[in-house]
């Protein structure tokens, strides 16, 4: 393998030279299976990294739940362990505490989103797939690609560390709004901006490699027409990370060098913590922080939506026998989504104090960008018209991806709105309308990415019955979870609260005297029910990785190398694909998705057959 | 390295690789000069200090990256453009929602926002308006009507699914 | 396995992967420096009036440094043209010629630059009795010898000060600049800049005044804590100070006083220290802050006076600050304000860039990196001309930076 990137610096180089002549050079297990810049591996690294802090984050915020529920009690079977691993100031006698529960709160935000999502739905299975459906033998720059990952464990590395640290992990959101992450005495905030350097620097790296690869290594016969959406969805993602992460790795530097070398970038003058004067020079402004942060946060949010829609597109497009309806608006449309997320950042500050015209200017953008959303979706569901079809575990996965991410996707547009947003901001509204996008909706998608592609990884199927179990217990309590927040939400109830608005809650004697804005014992009770849908929601996930694991020796083998009967490029492989991917010459003659076609023997056409 | 038929021989490069060093060592001494020379307002001395690095800047690029031969490049172009056109829009949306805040006009009434934009502003935003779309458009265009496929393509799938008997 | 187009273009898009690559990393890069440009701007039009310095910078250096720059540009590009026609050893002159450039730029960044800000002060005084008072000392001397021409009367002292606060605020006279001249020497909030030529530090006496028995930590471990502490090594006297107390160290350092407070702290000890006198240095120190010269210490300041040289003095404008009149000090580094804060950001990961490029540079001259020109000289090559795109956008960042950074 003779693969450059930018100068790189081992010197492996000379030695894979040699191994050049080898049809198959032994390479060791560090080679093969840690250190490998095969994109597979490199993959299922990120996967599994992925779907492990996907878990984790969720433990973090069952945790909570029962803070939430039942603030004050100590949290049952968890209380002890985090006692004995955090401490007694955070976890006296297994209660958490506030902070602790700011802790779990910042660190939920963060490892789901930057330690979960991102890997999972961009770079493992984009990693793993993308090269594939182009018909490339790698990733344009392997080693890189392999620089990435370690980039990325690096900062996970960090991230978990800060847990143990005096004082523990970050508090400040996963936001970390200044002056509160600036001043805030804790180390764990520090951490927080070194660990999101590594992994933002891992994304950028990714991105150069998904782009370069997707441009230039496409099969003869790949026109840009003939992708898969899913490949166009993953170029598109790639764009985002690319622009839009530096600017909070800069305001990451920033913000770092406002904690240690005591600069103002963000503090301003005659800032007064804890009733003293706070030692800097001031001139400094908390806005810019969160211009910078939500620059590249709302890019962030399309980042971690778009490749669920891609993975969604190839799923219904197989299960219905009959190409995606409307390619052509799938594709204009992310890319003009992919272009203006970049300019709605702003909607996520609404509350700062901006004047009319700028906020009608964001607010304008903001609609604007729901309309390709719709667009796709819309495509996608016309896609079943007519369809034959399947319901496999992928595709129930698939199938409630549309509704759910419907829901998220118009309970957004209050918060796109300046004045409803007044009264919704940072309620319980917002976390339900997010997590409605991400969780029933891009969490759906990955499920159905895993069971879909299983069976080319490990050449096995992962169990039918065990993955309706997990469809079905997954569906009903996500939505038992989520859709009563919006009830919550609407009542007034905020986010971040430890105690689960007990505080503000009209059966507390404080608030004898006071009529508005208070929290009704129904919205309070709701709590009780929220949380109980959270723990049964993470025990229906235990179905999920039992059958994950068992499946790899156990599952039933497949009887092709096409089970699912497919017609992208990632199924003329053998099974599992060998380092270079395809046997044969690839060569695309195709559109991706020639299901059903008049006078074909099946009622599948892959890309790479020829004209007769 | 991208050979685009009119990319010049490399002796000839060399020469323009001097004068363009010549080109940017004039304009630094330029800008150092007039900055010492003349007490100008901070408006003006920033004004022509950033032109001057402007027109620097464009050598640089053109020259010696190459671009005046890889602009047909359109991965690289379109790259370039949609990279400042996101820069230019971060700055520019930062700093006018940082000035567009409501004023206190006394003690009785709070005016919100500023009154009206000013005209250059309109202008401008028009124009970006207009010519963005418009690029993006002729790109996408230009990037989709790629090279014939290998072979003619076969007949289309249906719409609909054939129904399995 | 082979990856197509690692040295040959692919057709439709004319570039190979290296170069595509490359363009898309250094688009990234645009956005990272342009949002530390964009802050710079907003932080940069958002101060106060009479907040922001300006004219700091010393514009020959920068300019020089330019000059170095635009010169390693030239370098790097003739030494991938000499690679073009073949000639490893003009490549390797012309390589040389950029490294040699990298790090004249880095030394005169990092070995002149930043150390002469690091021992530049700014100084804020109690109230404006003690700022006018010290000023017209400083100022006595230039006033009297009349060696400014408009500051040869007492009187015109204050004219002198304004001229100099106005081109370093304001950059021109205003209405404003009077204004903002006139409240900061009426309320004492203006600040005198200089050198520190010399300074009074205290010498610290370490007395122990008790042990608690009950602190966890047994006779023979705080005895043994003790003779760590001590200047002589004698067990006896330190059975003598536990009992006892008694004096540990006299007239010693901060470090040392500090550091057997601590340690002696954590042994069960009491420690009080107090200062028995003060010991003149002559020394310009380094990115000292006012915690440094006011630190109590058993009631008196860690340092009670500093020489200061006023800026601007030709030497003459000397004064004496003690402890009680300062209200701040910092060196020009980058807590003094939000300028330097920026400044030394940008500048700082500019130079790591810069660094970073020498050691991909020298990783193309050494043997192994070599190598590759002996085994695939066309992949070389095209190597060598990802790294120039790097580099000259190395370049064309310092471009930008010079005229925003020094001159406004």
């Amino acid at each position: 393998m003779s693969a450059t990137s930018e100068p790189a610096k081992t010197a492996e180089a000379t030695e894979e030279q040699h191994d050049e002549h080898h049809e198959h050079h032994e390479q060791s297990f560090w080679r093969t299976y840690i250190f490998s810049t095969d994109h597979k591996v490199i993959g299922m690294q990120y996967g599994f990294c992925g779907l492990a802090f996907l878990f984790f984050g969720f433990c973090l915020i069952a945790t909570m739940r029962w803070s939430m529920a039942y603030d004050g009690q100590a949290v049952p079977f968890v209380g002890p362990l985090l006692e004995a691993l955090l401490g007694n100031n955070v976890a006296r006698g297994g209660v958490m505490s506030p902070e602790l529960y700011n802790v779990f709160g910042a660190m939920h935000g963060t490892i789901m989103v930057f330690m979960g999502i991102v890997p999972a739905a961009f770079a493992a299975f984009g990693n793993y797939v993308v090269p594939l459906q182009i018909g490339a033998v790698d990733m344009a720059f392997p080693r890189m690609n392999m620089a990435s990952f370690w980039a990325f464990f690096l900062g996970c590395v960090i991230m978990m560390v800060s847990f143990f640290i005096p004082g523990g992990a970050a508090q400040a959101g996963w936001t970390s709004y200044s002056p509160l992450a600036s001043v805030i005495p804790t180390d764990g905030q520090t951490y927080w901006l070194i660990g999101m350097v590594m992994l933002i620097t891992s994304s950028l790296l990714g991105a150069v490699n998904f782009i370069a690869t997707i441009i230039n290594l496409r099969a003869p016969g790949m026109t840009w027409l003939r992708l898969p959406f899913f490949v166009w969805a993953q170029f598109i993602t790639a764009f985002l990370l690319l622009l839009a992460f530096p600017p909070l790795e800069a305001a990451g530097i920033l913000q770092l060098m406002d904690r240690v070398l005591e600069t103002s970038f963000f503090l301003p003058t005659g800032l007064v913590v804890g009733g003293q004067d706070v030692d800097v020079s001031g001139g400094g402004s908390p806005l810019l922080w969160q211009h910078l942060f939500w620059f590249l946060a709302h890019p962030e949010v399309y980042v971690l939506v778009l490749p669920g829609m891609g993975i969604v597109a190839e799923v219904i497009a197989n299960n219905t026998r009959k190409p995606i309806w409307g390619y052509k608006y799938l594709v204009g449309s992310v890319v003009v989504l992919g272009f203006l997320a970049f300019i709605v950042w702003a909607h996520h500050m609404y509350m700062t104090g901006m004047g009319t015209v700028i906020s009608a200017f964001f607010q304008t953008t903001t609609l604007l960008i729901s309309i390709p959303s719709v667009i796709i979706l819309t495509c996608l569901l016309v896609s079943l018209w007519g369809g034959s079809i399947r319901f496999n575990t992928p595709m129930l996965f698939a199938l409630a991806f549309l509704p759910m991410f419907g829901i998220g996707g118009l309970t957004g547009l209050p918060l796109g709105f300046n004045f409803s947003d007044v009264a919704l901001h940072d309620s319980y509204y917002v976390i339900a309308h997010f997590h409605y996008v991400v969780a029933p909706g891009t969490i759906f998608a990955i499920f159905a990415g895993v069971y879909y592609w299983f069976p080319k990884m490990t050449g096995r199927r992962m169990s039918e019955f065990w993955g309706r179990v997990h469809f079905w217990g997954s569906l009903i309590f996500m939505n038992l979870i989520f859709m009563p927040m919006f009830a919550q939400g609407m009542a007034g109830m905020s986010r971040r609260m430890s105690d689960g608005g007990a505080t503000y809650s009209l059966s507390n004697p404080d608030n004898a005297d006071v009529t508005v804005g208070t929290l009704s014992d129904t919205i309070m009770g709701l709590n009780v029910s929220i949380s109980a849908a959270a723990w049964a929601m993470l025990v229906v996930q235990l179905p999920f990785i039992v059958n994950l694991f068992w499946s790899v020796k156990h599952g039933e083998k497949v009887e092709s190398d096409n089970p699912w009967q497919a017609t992208t490029l990632e199924w003329e492989t053998p099974t599992p694909p060998p380092h270079g991917n395809f046997t044969k010459e690839i060569k695309v003659y195709r559109d991706p998705y020639e299901y059903s076609v008049p006078g074909a023997k099946e009622d599948f056409t892959p890309q790479a057959q020829p004209a007769k | 390295m991208s050979d685009s038929h009119d990319s010049p021989t490399i002796p000839n490069l060399i020469k323009k690789f001097y004068f363009v060093g010549g080109v940017l060592v004039i304009g630094t001494i330029i800008t150092f000069v007039i900055d010492i020379m003349f007490a100008l307002p901070l408006a003006l001395a920033a004004v022509l200090g950033l032109l001057i690095a402007l027109v620097k800047a464009s050598f640089v690029v053109a020259i010696f990256m190459h671009y005046k031969w890889d602009k047909k490049l359109i991965w690289i172009t379109w790259t370039m453009v949609l990279t400042f056109f996101f820069f230019a829009g971060m700055m520019g949306l930062i700093m006018w929602a940082e000035g567009d805040v409501p004023k206190l006009d006394s003690a009785l009434a709070i005016s919100t926002g500023t009154n009206e934009m000013p005209t250059i502003w309109i202008i401008l935003a028009s124009l970006l308006g207009v010519a963005l779309p418009a690029s993006f458009t002729v790109f996408t265009v230009k990037m989709l009507s790629q090279p014939a496929p290998v072979e003619a393509a076969a007949p289309k799938a249906r719409r609909t699914a054939k129904k399995k008997s | 396995m082979e990856i197509p187009y690692t040295v040959k273009p692919r057709p439709d898009t004319g570039l190979y992967n290296a170069k595509l690559g490359i363009w898309l990393f250094l688009a990234s890069e645009v956005m990272l420096f342009g949002a530390l440009f964009s802050s710079y701007v907003l932080l940069r039009v958002g101060a106060e009036p009479g907040t922001w310095s300006m004219g700091l910078m010393d514009l020959l250096v920068g300019a020089g440094n330019t000059m170095v720059l635009i010169a390693s540009s030239m370098f790097v590009v003739l030494a991938w043209a000499e690679l073009k026609q073949g000639n490893l050893a003009g490549y390797k002159k012309w390589k040389w010629a950029t490294i040699a450039c990298a790090v004249l730029f880095l030394f005169v960044k990092w070995g002149y630059e930043w150390p002469s800000k690091f021992k530049h002060y700014d100084v804020w005084l109690n109230n404006a009795t003690v700022l006018q008072e010290k000023f017209d000392e400083g100022y006595h001397e230039v006033a009297s010898h009349g060696e400014h021409g408009d500051a040869a009367h007492g009187a015109d002292v204050e004219k002198y000060v304004k001229k100099i606060y106005t081109t370093r605020f304001f950059k021109e006279e205003s209405k404003d600049s009077q204004l903002a001249f006139d409240d900061a020497w009426r309320n004492g909030t203006l600040a005198l800049s200089g050198h520190i030529n010399a300074y009074e530090e205290a010498q610290i006496d370490v007395r122990i005044t008790g042990w608690k028995a009950d602190a966890g930590v047994s006779e023979d471990a705080a005895d043994e804590a003790l003779v760590k502490q001590l200047a002589k090594q004698d067990t006896e006297d330190a059975a003598g100070l536990r009992l006892n107390g008694g004096y540990l160290r006299e007239k010693t350092d901060y470090d040392t006083a500090k550091r057997a407070e601590y340690a002696l702290g954590q042994a069960g000890f009491t420690v009080a220290l107090s200062v028995a006198g003060y010991k003149r240095v002559e020394a310009h120190p380094w990115m000292w802050r006012t915690k440094r010269v006011t630190e109590d210490i058993g009631g008196k300041p860690r340092v009670s006076s500093i020489v200061f040289e006023l800026d601007d003095s030709h030497h003459k404008g000397i004064i004496t600050l003690n402890a009680g009149d300062i209200k701040r000090l910092s060196a020009y580094e980058p807590k003094h304000s939000t300028f330097f804060g920026i400044y030394y950001t940008i500048t700082g990961l500019h130079a790591a860039h810069v660094f970073g490029g020498i050691l991909i540079m020298l990783y193309n001259m050494l043997p192994i990196g070599l190598g590759l020109w002996h085994r695939d000289r066309e992949q070389f090559t095209n190597r060598i001309e990802s790294f120039g795109l790097f580099w000259h956008f190395v370049d064309l960042v310092w471009i930008f930076l010079f005229p925003i950074l020094y001159i406004l």
